[in-house]
């Protein structure tokens, strides 16, 4: 870490001018410091996505075929119909499931104010089942 | 007279025929080919999952066989609190066991250890948002910007309930 010759004392002309030159060095190793960062998030961002990739690639929550996921989200709707709310939107085949599945739709509950459009969008996921 | 079961990493275990009557694929298996000691063969099952099913078969060998019939079986099959205690810590298990245990219940048409199964993942998703249940279960979000943005959309009025 850099520190003036004495803090005490004002610099002479020659250590000015000495500083000055220090100082663009310094901005040099800073801005090559930034850069480092800047490669460094990129490649944290980007180990972290293969760390994804690579976890969910061996996942065991893959080998679940849709019957047993469908029982899984039926028993989620039955004791907490928001759940089924999130289970659609955690991925492409959990949603694709969760609204093929119309007996789930039939368990959401409502409160007093739930807008008529809420009614009617569980309505039409829980065809042909009456809404509990 | 006792029962001899291989898996798919070929070991064999030797269990009495009311456990391994649990199982009504091995039931069926049994009652088809009658009085025999012929093993066996369970293809879709290994050594360390078939050991943790047969000790589930084992505590429960008792229990009425479920017909599915019983007015109240489906909606107590809903139920999450309906674990027993010692149901609870049998499948206190790590999530890929937890699931080998799901899928050799299904294959092995073990319905009450199939429940449990699901009754505890269930248990694991419920109250979670779709980004914490993505981390549990190490699924990638999929849905492009676009799908998320009709997604939101779709669900407006799910926040208004």
């Amino acid at each position: 870490m850099w520190k003036p010759a004495n803090a005490a004392v004002l610099p002479t002309l020659a250590q000015v001018l000495d500083t000055k030159k220090t100082i663009e060095d310094t901005e040099l190793r800073l801005s090559e410091a930034f850069r480092l960062l800047k490669q460094t998030e990129c490649l944290i961002a980007s180990l972290q996505k293969d760390l994804t990739e690579q976890r969910a690639w061996i996942s065991p929550e893959r080998k679940l075929h849709s019957d047993i996921l469908t029982t899984i989200f039926d028993i989620c709707g039955a004791e907490d119909s928001d759940s089924l709310l999130n289970i659609a939107r955690v991925s492409r085949k959990w949603r694709a499931i969760v609204l093929g599945t119309t007996r789930v739709w039939s368990y959401l509950r409502f409160h007093n104010h739930a807008n008529t459009s809420a009614v009617q969008a569980c309505f039409e996921r829980s065809n042909p089942l009456p809404l509990h | 007279m006792p029962v001899l079961l291989v898996t798919s990493d070929n070991e064999q275990f030797r269990v009495e025929k009311v456990v391994a009557q649990r199982s009504v694929l091995i039931k069926n298996m049994l009652e088809d080919v009658g009085e025999s000691d012929q093993p066996i063969p369970l293809p879709n099952v290994t050594a360390p999952v078939l050991k943790k099913v047969l000790e589930y078969c084992d505590h429960h060998q008792t229990d009425p066989l479920p017909t599915g019939d019983e007015p109240s079986a489906d909606e107590s099959r809903k139920r999450t609190t309906d674990i027993s205690e010692w149901d609870q810590k049998f499948i206190t298990v790590d999530q890929e066991m937890l699931f080998e245990i799901i899928l050799a219940a299904n294959y092995l048409d073990i319905k009450p250890l199939l429940d449990v199964g699901c009754k505890t993942v269930a248990n694991m998703i419920k109250g979670k948002s779709p980004e914490e249940i993505r981390k549990l279960f190490n699924i990638v979000n999929d849905f492009t910007p676009e799908e998320e943005a009709q997604i939101k959309k779709e669900n407006e009025w799910a926040e208004d309930r």
